[in-house]
């Protein structure tokens, strides 16, 4: 197993100087010189050009990526062009938002999805089995930003609830910080949500019919004891895939949704470097993102691996 | 002020925001009354809390790179100068300025009761080691502000001599309203402060800032013992950055936000809905002086034949325009608003909309190909259809040119584009600012500068009263609209949405540009 693991983490070491490659060249070929977008609102020609030799605009795109990389080497992404703040006090601030959007998203995600999906095996077939069928079905439809507008303008501005827009760190209380996160949480999560629902309820349904399932109920096992004591970790293989592709979405959906709650975390961060071309602060966030991706890939198929060991070999 | 987070069971209200939500509309009543005729006794302790979508990256006033920035340090720098709500320069730091010595001399006097947070005394050193910094600080965007001083003279304490560049600097103290007339404490810049993280208590206007967040908020608190007894009547405030207006509408309504402004027609329109009698909000309209209109590269593609430019002025209706800002945007035909000493009396545009007169003048030059640029997702963006549509009504071969919000105006002043839909000309405090900054220099729209060059050196004669400036200035905008280097087309509405509590906020000068300098507001009991 930990061979295994080792031999999946080294095949993803170099996709996280590639992804950052890929995105410098993009830069590159994309309309707009950074040097003019930072002179501000009334550039000067003298000013435009202290800026890029300042920043090193000047080199040639593969100088100005070595140079990226041997201070990544050397654990340090630089400083952001738009603020004196080096590009790790930022991203790591802003991280502790964006997980706890993540984290919040995805428990309501496994909590809710699980759940619904277990109500309806235990009422296979009948109507609590197709309503939930059927909504699960309707929510991947809706898009987050909408749903997250919605959410907001019941239980925000409408019922006071929950606050608007904003986040507070979790040291100012857990109720504090909890709170900033329930409506862009769920709005965030619905989509994943609906797909575990969807996911382990089809996983569960074909397990149930396994001999082995079968044989458990002629046995005179209770439903439920066969659905949570012999089907339920089989099942799972496909919704802890389905979770692992998820973050990556969750990540990216976080993006809007930030926006829409004013919500200082990656997503955020990630839009106003790419309109302020702040591209230490880009670089930054796609390594993070890169990293994120393939560690949470990688714990997929690892636990992949845990449950089903014929994939190991 | 915080937001009420009381699990309220009101299924009425959940059901008719939960509808208002997915159909998108509301009641249409509109209290739209200002506030600061509404006096009551004022708390002191009472903390704002403020959001806008202006940019903030740092506090240092010698470094800002945009305009949108300056909210933000008015209330921690105050300035030599300042203008009121009508735009008017009205002492700040300087009770009074005189140009002497035929012009050559920019005296000013200055206040003596000041001191910074840090216990510097105020005084003519402090404008002598501000000014000075500005004009040689490394990556300074005071220089060209600055440009026209040659040397700062103490006398004593209260009078500060600036030397002049020989007939230029007739703009200076309108300047000195902004960044350029910020003063820091010269003790924090020997010390060298983190001005731009942490100023801490080198400024001395009415607040001092405790935190800033860079991108995302500045809190601040009241400084005690201001000069000025009708300022700083708040115990803090908390601006934070909020850059989407449907956020910052939520917020208002959810109790999380004070005082916010909003400027696009959608907002607008929105606000006079939600501002009903018994909302709890109040609104204060204010017209913007910035000009929503056609800039004109007249020295690049087809744009340099007069022909293509008279027929752009022609094909382009501004009531179509305004049409789409919902009224929004009152329609107009020159570059500086009513309140500018140089607007041009009983003035006939010279170029009405026709679309016969605007496809014969195409015809004439021989046909027209034109990139229509425009920031994408902001205000510009409809209206560069409409002119896009437009320009192909009248024979223009016309594309539309989306660009980045950051983008747009830096690479038309580079040079990059012939033509651009924008909402940014904002006719300064001064006209010879308004001259130097859109005709002559850093956008250049005069593409021929023999047109205007001597009547604006002639104007810039700080030895002249306005009274004899004005009627030069409107030679130059009448050369200007003749040229066709700017088409305006209509004038924006900005609006100030406060809960019903919030004091002042009929006085926000410079909220017709876009900036707000809240120094007046306050919080009532």
């Amino acid at each position: 197993m930990i061979r295994y693991a080792s031999r999946r983490l080294l095949a993803a070491i170099p996709l996280l100087f590639v992804v950052p490659l890929l995105v410098f060249a993009l830069i590159e070929l994309a309309p707009g010189d950074p040097a003019v977008v930072l002179a501000g609102d009334e550039p000067t020609p003298d000013r435009v050009e202290a800026i890029r030799e300042e920043l090193n605009l000047n080199a040639p795109v593969l100088v100005r990526y070595a140079m990226w990389v041997g201070d990544v080497l050397r654990g340090d992404l630089g400083t952001s062009f738009l603020s004196d703040q080096t590009v790790i006090e930022l991203l790591t601030r802003r991280m502790a938002t964006t997980m706890s959007l993540v984290l919040v998203a995805m428990i309501f995600a496994v909590v809710l999805g699980a759940t619904l999906a277990l109500v309806a095996t235990l009422r296979s077939g009948g109507i609590v089995d197709r309503i939930v069928n059927g909504l699960a079905s309707v929510a991947i439809a809706i898009p987050g930003f909408w749903f997250g507008l919605v959410l907001a303008s019941v239980f925000a501005v409408g019922l006071q609830m929950f606050p608007a827009f904003g986040y507070q760190p979790l040291a100012d209380g857990f109720w504090p910080w909890l709170s900033h996160l329930v409506l862009p949480g769920i709005a965030l999560g619905l989509l994943p949500a609906a797909e575990v629902t969807l996911q382990l309820r089809s996983a569960l349904g074909q397990v149930m019919k396994t001999d082995y399932v079968l044989n458990a109920e002629a046995k005179g096992l209770s439903r439920s004891s066969v659905v949570f004591k012999h089907s339920l970790k089989n099942a799972c293989i496909p919704v802890v895939t389905v979770l692992g592709f998820r973050v990556a979405e969750v990540l990216a959906g976080s993006v809007t949704i930030e926006m829409i709650y004013n919500m200082p975390g990656l997503g955020r961060t990630a839009i106003e470097a790419v309109q302020g071309r702040d591209i230490p602060v880009l670089l930054g966030f796609v390594l993070f993102s890169t990293t994120v991706v393939v560690l949470v890939n990688l714990i997929v198929d690892i636990s992949y691996g845990y449950f089903n060991p014929k994939v190991r070999s | 002020m915080g937001v009420n987070i009381k699990a309220r069971k009101r299924v009425v209200a959940l059901i008719s925001v939960g509808a208002l939500a997915m159909a998108g509309c509301s009641s249409s009543d509109n209290s739209g009354s200002g506030s600061s005729a509404a006096q009551g006794e004022i708390d002191t302790s009472a903390v704002l809390k403020f959001a806008s979508a202006g940019p903030l990256r740092d506090l240092d006033p010698a470094l800002q790179t945009s305009y949108g920035a300056w909210g933000y340090l008015f209330l921690v720098w105050d300035r030599l100068t300042m203008l009121d709500k009508d735009d008017k320069i009205v002492p700040g730091l300087a009770k009074e300025w005189n140009f002497v010595e035929d012009g050559g001399v920019l005296e000013l006097k200055l206040r003596d009761d000041v001191k910074f947070h840090d216990g510097t005394p105020f005084d003519a050193e402090a404008v002598k080691v501000n000014i000075e910094r500005g004009k040689t600080l490394e990556g300074s965007t005071l220089k060209s502000d600055l440009a026209d001083i040659e040397s700062v003279e103490v006398v004593d304490a209260t009078t500060a001599r600036l030397k002049l560049v020989k007939g230029k600097g007739v703009q200076l103290p309108a300047s000195f309203t902004g960044t350029a007339g910020m003063m820091v404490s010269p003790k924090a810049i020997k010390d060298g402060a983190d001005l731009k993280n942490n100023p801490g208590t080198a400024g001395s206007g009415p607040y001092i800032a405790t935190q800033l967040v860079p991108q995302e908020k500045l809190v601040l608190k009241r400084a005690d013992n201001y000069w000025d007894p009708n300022v700083g009547r708040l115990g803090g405030i908390e601006l934070q950055r909020v850059p989407d207006a449907a956020a910052r509408l939520n917020g208002l309504q959810s109790g999380q936000v004070d005082l916010a402004p909003l400027s696009s027609a959608g907002e607008i329109a929105t606000v006079e809905k939600i501002v009903t009698p018994g909302s709890g909000l109040q609104q204060n309209q204010v017209k913007f002086k910035n000009v929503v209109g056609v800039y004109m590269r007249a020295n690049k593609g087809d744009v340099a034949k007069p022909e293509v430019r008279q027929a752009i002025a022609h094909a382009v209706d501004p009531e179509a325009i305004s049409a789409l800002f919902s009224g929004y945007c009152t329609p107009t035909r020159q570059v500086v608003p009513e309140t500018d000493p140089s607007r041009i009396p009983n003035y006939t545009y010279p170029y009405e909309f026709s679309v016969d007169k605007a496809k014969a003048l195409v015809q004439q030059a021989g046909g027209a190909k034109v990139s229509v640029t425009f920031a994408a997702g902001t205000n510009a963006e409809q209206p560069a259809n409409v002119v896009q549509a437009s320009l192909r009504a009248v024979g223009v071969d016309a594309t539309l040119n989306p660009v980045p919000n950051t983008e747009n105006e830096p690479r038309f002043i580079a040079g990059d584009f012939e033509l651009m839909v924008g909402t940014s000309w904002s006719p300064k405090a001064d006209p010879a600012a308004t001259v130097n900054t859109y005709l002559l220099n850093t956008y250049k729209l005069a593409a021929d500068p023999s047109l205007i060059a001597d009547k604006a050196a002639e104007a810039a004669n700080p030895t002249l009263s306005m009274d004899k400036r004005a009627p030069l200035y409107q030679d130059i905008w009448k050369t200007t609209l003749e040229q066709a280097w700017f088409l305006p087309l209509c004038n924006q509405t900005n609006a100030n949405v406060s809960k019903a509590n919030i004091v002042g906020t009929d006085n926000i000068p410079m909220s017709n540009i876009g900036i707000w300098d809240l120094r007046h507001i306050a919080v009532k009991k």
